[in-house]
């Protein structure tokens, strides 16, 4: 079931789309996100997917293991699309039974379905190309600023990052403890949903003690280790943005300058029946 | 210049034992007036069964806790002076028993940097020290990798590196093999006899496997808060009677030379590791 979820994975093939500072990865997904609200035409969402299966491409990431992360949003696509298409209300298409099929609703499903599926590939490519302690290490710099305002950006940034180092420990704890609570009988796979919820008490409690035992002694360690917060601490990896990364900004600039002006052009179908009329 | 890594005089440490309803009930005197002292580039060993006091012992070292009676010296700096607390903490580096809970970062070239970085030493400097960490303890291969995917033995080795790099002078391992493998354990102790005989760095083993003690220099053992003994191992170990009554074992070979002995077989007391015991064992065939 976990391994569906490709969001938050990384697939190392060392392309030029990982060599890019981290930084960038997460400024350009924030920025293609916002602007893919801003899109209203056909132009505009060909432009996106040229712009995002060129990125795809350079990133070298198998496309098959991209679309897999699409599996696990798969159902609340579905219903996202078919509410949209059921009720936008406009010139009539289609009325079958109580359900109308509007032109407006098609064109509104299919924007939010494409919308949807380019904002998921997107954000996916970030993590797909980007380590958890890059990514972190960016999300520090980037949040730099805010600490005159007294955000302990510092603190978030290292409590992200031991949250990652554990999350594959815990699982395998829980696995540990659920192996051994059924190998004295217990049953999680019957019953209803409150009787299986109600089975999962009894692996939580031992979870949340052993958590709590390893945090005391990760504490331990960090302060035997001299850790005393951000004070007169140096990193061995500082970000520096390279060539690459200016390029970068410039192309999702120039991305940006376009997406932005197919606003403004004419509705080409549009053009098309009133040059046919 | 001053030759003591450690030095502790009278020192005296307990716990607050409370009972349900959190009253105070009493105190836990966990150590009793230890004096004791251990020289640079010596490997002693601490031995003690659970609860004596051993690992407390430890947490003084590294300034982790502060005695309560009596003084205790790092590298000659009293360890309750609070503004030197982090060059006690860098000149004498900790490792815990499980390897897990002392890894901080997700890689494990960035675990090591993590002390040097908190020490504020400057980036291509720290770039050198995990480089040669990694290095001494055999690692250099694995610097890109994920810490959960290696062996026990490997995440200790890793963990040893965390120390080294901060240049530490003496090492404080805390049953660093309690929770290994007999492959893991013995990476550990390899590694450990590498940094002594060519690092020449101090090491303070807390340890309750005998066979380890039997590798040190000299081995202290506690017992309820006290320092009871104290010598060479084969010193330590051919006082059999007295280790029996403080609950602790002594090396196998020790144990079957010392039953030889009570059963007439004139062999010697202090005999620690299967070579020895070969040895022995010739010369009384070839005497006879």
């Amino acid at each position: 079931m976990l391994r569906d979820i490709t969001i938050g994975q990384y697939y190392p093939s060392g392309s030029i789309i990982h060599k890019l500072d981290p930084r960038v990865k997460i400024v350009s997904t924030l920025v293609f996100i916002v602007l893919l609200f801003l899109v209203k035409t056909f132009i505009g969402f060909a432009l996106a997917i040229l712009f995002l299966g060129s990125v795809v491409r350079l990133s070298k990431v198998p496309l098959k293991f991209i679309l897999r992360g699409l599996k696990a949003i798969m159902f609340l696509l579905m219903f996202t699309v078919i509410l949209n298409m059921l009720m936008t209300k406009g010139e009539v298409w289609l009325r079958l039974w109580i359900f109308t099929i509007t032109k407006q609703g098609v064109y509104q499903a299919l924007f939010i379905g494409l919308r949807l599926v380019l904002l998921i590939i997107g954000s996916s490519l970030m993590t797909l190309t980007t380590t958890p302690i890059e990514l972190t290490d960016g999300i520090e710099r980037l949040m730099r600023p805010l600490k005159k305002l007294h955000v302990p950006v510092h603190d978030i940034a290292m409590m992200m990052s031991i949250a990652l180092r554990f999350i594959p420990i815990l699982l395998e704890e829980t696995d540990k403890i659920m192996k051994a609570q059924m190998a004295r009988g217990a049953d999680f796979e019957s019953g209803r949903l409150i009787q299986r919820a109600k089975a999962m008490i009894p692996i939580l409690v031992p979870l949340f003690l052993s958590a709590f035992r390893r945090a005391g002694e990760l504490a331990t360690a960090m302060e035997a280790r001299c850790y005393r917060g951000d004070s007169g601490r140096t990193r061995m990896k500082e970000l520096k943005y390279k060539k690459r990364d200016y390029i970068a900004y410039l192309v999702l600039i120039l991305f940006a300058a376009l997406l932005i002006a197919t606003r403004h052009l004419p509705d080409i179908p549009a053009i098309i029946r009133s040059l046919m009329s | 210049m001053n030759n003591t890594m450690v030095r502790s005089e009278g020192l005296s440490f307990s716990y607050p034992v409370y009972d349900d309803e959190g009253n105070k009930q009493g105190v836990n005197q966990v150590l009793k007036n230890v004096t004791l002292s251990v020289q640079k580039g010596e490997w002693v060993a601490i031995l003690g069964h659970n609860g004596s006091g051993k690992s407390t012992f430890a947490r003084h070292v590294n300034a982790l806790l502060f005695p309560e009676e009596g003084t205790l010296w790092v590298n000659g700096i009293d360890t309750r002076s609070e503004e030197q607390i982090w060059e006690i903490r860098s000149s004498a580096g900790m490792i815990f028993q499980n390897p897990d809970n002392q890894i901080i970062a997700s890689i494990v070239e960035e675990d090591v940097a993590f002390g040097p970085e908190n020490l504020g030493v400057e980036p291509s400097e720290i770039r050198s020290r995990v480089d040669a960490a990694l290095s001494t303890v055999n690692m250099r291969k694995y610097a890109d990798r994920d810490p959960n995917r290696l062996s026990g033995g490997q995440k200790q080795r890793v963990a040893i590196a965390g120390v080294l790099a901060m240049k530490p002078a003496c090492i404080i391992l805390d049953e660093p093999t309690a929770m290994l493998d007999p492959s893991g354990r013995r990476e550990v102790m390899d590694t450990l006899e590498r940094l002594n005989h060519d690092e020449h760095i101090t090491i303070l083993h807390i340890t309750h496997y005998m066979e380890e003690a039997a590798r040190a220099d000299r081995v202290i053992v506690i017992d309820h808060g006290e320092a009871v003994l104290e010598g060479t191992p084969k010193e330590v170990f051919a006082q059999v009677d007295r280790m029996k009554a403080l609950g602790l074992d002594v090396p196998q070979m020790t144990e079957l030379a010392y039953d030889l002995r009570k059963s007439g077989i004139d062999i010697p007391a202090d005999i620690t590791t299967v070579e020895e015991m070969v040895e022995a064992l010739c010369r009384l065939k070839s005497k006879t």
